[in-house]
């Protein structure tokens, strides 16, 4: 898989975390 | 942050009243702040203490179950796990995989969570006790995988030190 494959997932995966934390537990993130 | 007693988005972090129907936010014990997840818990104390009632802790915990319906369905979760959702490479896999599966190991907490509110016919202290339990679990858990999360993500390049700060790493 060619690398920029490999960094959207990742860009993925980070939005998947941020969402998690802030709509599901409802915890503010320090950089938003 | 939304309260889960009317619905209302709390525009500022941290609030201890809420800015729409005025219901109060504390925090509890072993949990950092007020948050979804407080009210889950507080909801649980007060309906032990009589303070709400048995229709008034599901009204709560409904609304946190739309919020979670929303993040499910817009990231598929219904359909697969949350390393199906990935599906990552090996190579990245053996980075992130753990993590991934402690979310959702997590994630099953939760759903044990509120099956047992679905099964709740009237006020239950063991039952409650076991809620409790669930959804402790289930926010160290996320808490954990994601810090993990944004540490392997540091490690490639990005700057996520303000936000390893809201898990007091």
């Amino acid at each position: 898989m060619p690398e920029s494959d490999d960094e959207q997932k990742l860009q993925l995966l980070e939005e998947f975390v941020r969402d998690l934390i802030r709509d599901v537990l409802g915890m503010a993130l320090n950089d938003e | 942050m939304i309260c889960l007693r009317c619905s209302a988005k709390q525009s500022e972090p941290g609030v201890d009243r809420c800015s729409s129907c005025e219901e109060e936010f504390r925090p509890v014990s072993g949990l950092w702040g007020v948050n979804n997840i407080s009210q889950l818990l507080l909801s649980i104390e007060s309906l032990k203490s009589g303070e709400i009632d048995l229709d008034e802790f599901r009204e709560r915990f409904d609304t946190f179950l739309e919020l979670w319906e929303q993040f499910s369905e817009k990231w598929g979760l219904s359909e697969a796990t949350v390393p199906e959702v990935f599906s990552l490479n090996r190579a990245l896999d053996s980075v992130y995989g753990t993590s991934l599966q402690e979310l959702e190991d997590s994630i099953e907490e939760l759903n044990q969570a509120l099956d047992e509110v679905d099964g709740l016919s009237h006020v239950d202290p063991a039952a409650l006790d076991r809620i409790e339990d669930h959804i402790r679990l289930f926010c160290r858990r996320v808490c954990s995988a994601c810090a993990a999360v944004f540490t392997k993500l540091e490690s490639r390049g990005g700057d996520f030190a303000s936000l390893l700060d809201n898990f007091g790493t």
